[in-house]
């Protein structure tokens, strides 16, 4: 199985609850990546409202920038969950990420080694 | 394997068929209000909201007197920040909490700051988590209460929630946490870890959901609370209202079978599962 690259741990490494992941998928958005996992209930950083996106003011208080904020999955484990689910959940989240980046111009740009930041970008 | 598959288990979690077992026979044939004292209907509701109550206690090491059943957490987050700023008026005005509580803890304390209230929400570091120093620091002479959570219902960290206690028993100042994530999942003692208010709701520990519970500290110190909902003087006056029996058994045998699964679970959950997704995700996890 390929591990993703450029995916981010979100909290303390060690002193959290058993059963929480919450990953940042840079150049890929949590919402987005919802709606091609429709078979896996997950829940994203961004509180999406019918008028707003917003950031999750929580990964905000960690001085997690805006981006990665949305582009946060958090996965909830539980008592009935079984390894083959992970197994399968996690083979689709590469399958879902890798799909999304392949589409991203920004994921292009980053692999050509621009720095996002140095972007200009044109006014509209 | 069934599709979909349920990965979000910090929002809710499904009902334990056992929990669901051990409900049933209170929707019909044990149905009475425990407040009834005059028939058996009654004594036999109120009997299991005893054994609920005494569930309920063994899970965060309290007396069953210290438990104030709820509609959820929100509620008794709710209870305890408003219950104490009215009760401690004259003591003081000043509450400590930090940013990354849940809403229910954050949009109640605005709300106090309303009616003059004094807040300081404490920062916390790149992991998540906060300093008990900066507790410390922001105490004052008006502080009635701080308030710092358990565990983070988006990130999962761990408060040292210990230390935050300790700090609040030298000062003399009352401790609430917000354990809704924590309790059957992490150990809980309400005595070492130094807590006066505990919140915590049973649908998140493969109970039903509508049903929570307050820890109220009785001894060292008493604590004391106004009541919000006014009524018929239950729950030791600081919840009025008939109390719902059948969610008062599924809490406590929810709470029950979490204590007996909780260490297995832990391993589990840590092991194979969490290192084949973590490892499997982002191969380098930064």
């Amino acid at each position: 199985m390929g591990a993703l690259e450029d995916v981010y741990l979100n909290g303390h490494p060690v002193k959290r609850m058993p059963g929480n992941l919450n990953l940042s998928f840079a150049y890929v958005e949590g919402e987005s990546m919802l709606m091609g996992l429709r078979e896996a209930a997950l829940s994203s950083g961004s509180a999406c409202t019918s008028a707003t996106l917003e950031p999750s003011y929580v990964l905000q208080a960690l001085g997690i920038g805006i981006e990665l904020a949305h582009s946060s999955i958090r996965f909830g484990l539980g008592r009935f969950n079984t390894e083959e689910e992970v197994d399968y959940v996690t083979g689709r989240v590469i399958e879902t990420v890798n799909r999304l980046r392949e589409m991203s111009p920004l994921y292009e740009m980053a692999k050509e080694g621009v720095n996002l930041k140095d972007v200009k970008w044109g006014k509209h | 394997m069934n599709l979909p598959i349920y990965m979000d288990n910090h929002s809710t979690t499904r009902v334990d068929p056992r929990v669901v077992e051990e409900i049933l026979p209170y929707f019909t044939v044990h149905f009475g209000n425990a407040a009834s004292r005059n028939h058996s209907f009654g004594w036999d509701a109120d009997k299991a909201v005893e054994a609920g109550r005494e569930r309920l206690a063994r899970i965060i090491h309290a007396d069953p007197r210290e438990i104030i059943f709820t509609s959820g957490a929100t509620e008794s987050n709710n209870l305890a920040l408003k219950g104490v700023a009215e009760m401690y008026a004259e003591k003081g005005d000043h509450i400590i909490t930090q940013a990354t509580e849940h809403r229910s803890v954050l949009d109640t304390a605005k709300r106090l700051e309303k009616s003059g209230i004094r807040v300081t929400y404490l920062p916390v570091d790149r992991e998540g988590l906060v300093d008990p120093e900066e507790v410390r620091k922001a105490i004052t002479d008006r502080t009635i209460l701080i308030s710092i959570m358990l565990v983070n219902n988006e990130i999962g960290v761990i408060q040292p929630v210990e230390e935050i206690g300790k700090i609040a028993k030298e000062r003399g100042i009352l401790f609430h946490c917000d354990a809704t994530q924590g309790v059957g999942k992490v150990r809980v003692d309400v005595q070492e870890m130094g807590i006066d208010l505990l919140s915590f709701t049973a649908h998140k520990l493969y109970g039903p959901k509508g049903i929570g519970a307050l820890y109220v500290r009785r001894k060292n110190p008493r604590v004391r609370l106004a009541p919000m909902m006014d009524g018929g003087g239950h729950e030791r006056g600081m919840r009025s209202g008939t109390l719902n029996v059948p969610g008062i058994v599924g809490f406590g045998k929810a709470c029950e079978i979490a204590m007996e699964v909780m260490d297995e679970e832990a391993a589990r959950l840590q092991g194979k599962a969490a290192q084949r997704a973590r490892g499997g995700i982002g191969g380098c996890l930064s």
